[in-house]
């Protein structure tokens, strides 16, 4: 059983396509980074699959009615606005708006995703007075009190600390270990080959490659898409993803 | 909760205030026993056709305001926006000086006002055309932007090929709004709209708090944004078309009142919503008081004060908060 399926999916500007013909499903316990340069189509692919842009096609997620879909998938965009100067607990309960829960369960969902973002201090104090990549946590924890069986995020992880990137996309993968699916773009390649189960390779709207990070990130496919030399290794500490050059 | 209570009991207060606000000076007692007698004396006639109908007229009025107002900030996530923003109020005016310039007004009781409502409604039509069947927010303040500026023309046309001083002057004040001596037709006639209006406006709390997270991450959870915006044009045109079509242009409350109660609801937008409610109707029941008590014997427009009072407030929390702001 798969929450994404798209088939055949484009999306037009005018008559240039910015999604190409794009087929591929999601599982559960996939945490699939989507890679990709500037330009690739990779938040358009995403909100496309959402049904959040007109588009030629299927998606499973846009076949849905826009509740069904608001507690099938979360969605964190990547344009981090928070309008008003409300509380941090706050911000993360409008997670729960989808949901019919009682007030103890989305109290519990909340303080749940507080604690997987490191947030709980944090609870009290006013959105927007907080710094970008402590806000840009908070939005995660947001989508996070969505509790969806999927997640799909537009670089989340883009302007936060180091350990905060590792910390974020931990928390994806535990995600997608206890059986959700994670769907990410984002452009840390060695983050993408460290804690994604698989990565799909997007270029000028189509998909490249489709598979482990060892399979995908090949110096053939980086040269390719990215225009990049890069030094790949197993350790014994995991993959190890190191950008070297630009190739010209 | 605490907050509700506060402003309603401020609203009570002042609304009795304004029942025994007046020219005609009795006891506070006598208002009251007038206000529900049935004696047909000059007393209960002033009470029961005057005071009563203007207060009301001030409460349904400031309500709609603070409410679009804030319905307004909310979904356009910017503390600047106001109601007259989409043009029904500058379309309503229209209607009613046109009803002024060619006489319509004299010719029934009713006439500026439906005119006025006419001209709102016509706006409203024309908005959503403009706007398109999207829910994106800056093709509505664009097509609003236009059709104030349409309607504005239109009225400064009408000013401007006025036959008489008189007829000028009738209009011009009739465009800086009063609450002065309106009656009971004026009430029926506003409230239906209003009512609609409110319900309209009062659904949308939800969809205006997941705004607060932009439009992309509400329609994901669930918000039907073309629909919220059809709701908020619909609902602000009823409150905001009724309230110009029977008292004239009142402006600043919608701007104000949500800005000031913002901090006490923590931001949260549909809180927003009630609380400027409750507090629009405070701050038009207390600035009608103020036109009264200050020159009684002039006729101050509610416009004028409302906005002599409402500029400086502004410019005094601009000047606290723009430290914040930043």
């Amino acid at each position: 059983m798969s929450l994404l399926t798209l088939q055949n999916l484009s999306v037009k500007r005018g008559a240039c396509p910015v999604i190409d013909n794009v087929s591929l499903t999601l599982h559960p316990g996939e945490c699939v980074g989507l890679l990709g340069p500037n330009g690739a189509g990779k938040t358009t692919l995403m909100r496309a699959a959402l049904g959040l842009l007109s588009h030629e096609g299927t998606s499973s997620l846009a076949q849905m009615t826009s509740m069904e879909r608001a507690r099938a998938c979360a969605w964190l965009p990547q344009a981090r606005e928070i309008a008003w100067p409300v509380s941090v607990e706050r911000l993360v309960r409008l997670g729960r708006l989808p949901h019919s829960g009682t007030k103890a369960e989305n109290a519990a969902a909340v303080a749940d995703a507080l604690a997987q973002m490191g947030l709980e201090a944090y609870a009290q104090r006013t959105a927007t007075q907080l710094s970008g990549g402590e806000q840009a946590r908070v939005l995660i924890a947001r989508a996070l009190a969505q509790d969806t069986p999927m997640m799909m995020a537009d670089e989340p992880i883009a302007g936060l600390d180091p350990a905060a990137q590792i910390a974020t996309m931990r928390v994806f993968s535990d995600l997608a270990a206890s059986g959700r699916t994670v769907l990410t773009s984002l452009h840390d390649l060695g983050l993408a080959a460290r804690h994604c189960t698989r990565v799909i390779l997007l270029h000028r709207g189509a998909i490249v490659a489709d598979g482990a990070p060892v399979d995908v990130m090949t110096p053939q496919n980086l040269a390719e898409v990215f225009g990049i030399l890069a030094h790949y290794e197993m350790t014994d500490r995991g993959p190890v993803f190191q950008t070297l050059d630009t190739l010209t | 909760m605490k907050l509700t209570v506060l402003l309603t009991t401020l609203c009570v207060v002042l609304f009795v205030i304004s029942l025994v606000t007046g020219t005609t000076p009795v006891s506070v007692w006598h208002s009251f026993t007038s206000l529900f007698a049935t004696d047909d004396t000059p007393m209960s006639v002033v009470m029961q056709q005057i005071r009563l109908p203007r207060a009301l007229l001030a409460v349904m009025i400031g309500a709609s305001l603070g409410v679009s107002g804030a319905a307004m900030q909310g979904y356009l996530r910017n503390p600047l926006a106001e109601p007259g923003l989409i043009g029904v109020s500058a379309a309503a005016g229209l209607g009613a000086v046109l009803a002024l310039q060619t006489g319509l007004a004299a010719a029934f009781a009713l006439a500026l006002p439906l005119s006025a409502l006419l001209a709102a409604l016509i706006a409203v039509a024309m908005i959503l055309t403009l706007a398109g069947p999207g829910g994106a927010a800056l093709t509505l303040i664009l097509a609003g932007i236009a059709i104030s500026a349409l309607a504005s023309a239109f009225t400064s046309l009408v000013l401007n090929l006025s036959p008489n001083p008189f007829a000028a002057a009738e209009i011009v004040f009739w465009m800086l709004g009063s609450l002065a001596d309106r009656s009971f037709s004026h009430v029926w006639l506003a409230l239906p709209f209003m009512v609609v209006g409110w319900v309209l406006l009062g659904s949308l709390g939800r969809g205006l708090d997941a705004l607060t997270l932009g439009e992309d991450a509400a329609a994901a959870m669930g918000v039907r944004l073309p629909r919220l915006r059809l709701a908020l044009v619909i609902g602000t045109a009823a409150c905001v078309g009724a309230g110009t079509a029977v008292a004239g242009s009142i402006g600043f409350v919608g701007l104000v009142v949500p800005h000031v109660l913002r901090p006490f609801v923590g931001g949260q937008p549909s809180r927003l919503l009630w609380a400027s409610a409750l507090g629009g109707a405070a701050m038009v029941l207390a600035a009608d008081i103020a036109v009264r008590v200050a020159l009684p014997d002039r006729d101050l427009k509610l416009g004028v004060l409302m906005a002599l009072v409402g500029a400086p407030l502004f410019l005094h929390l601009i000047y606290k908060t723009r430290g914040t702001l930043q």
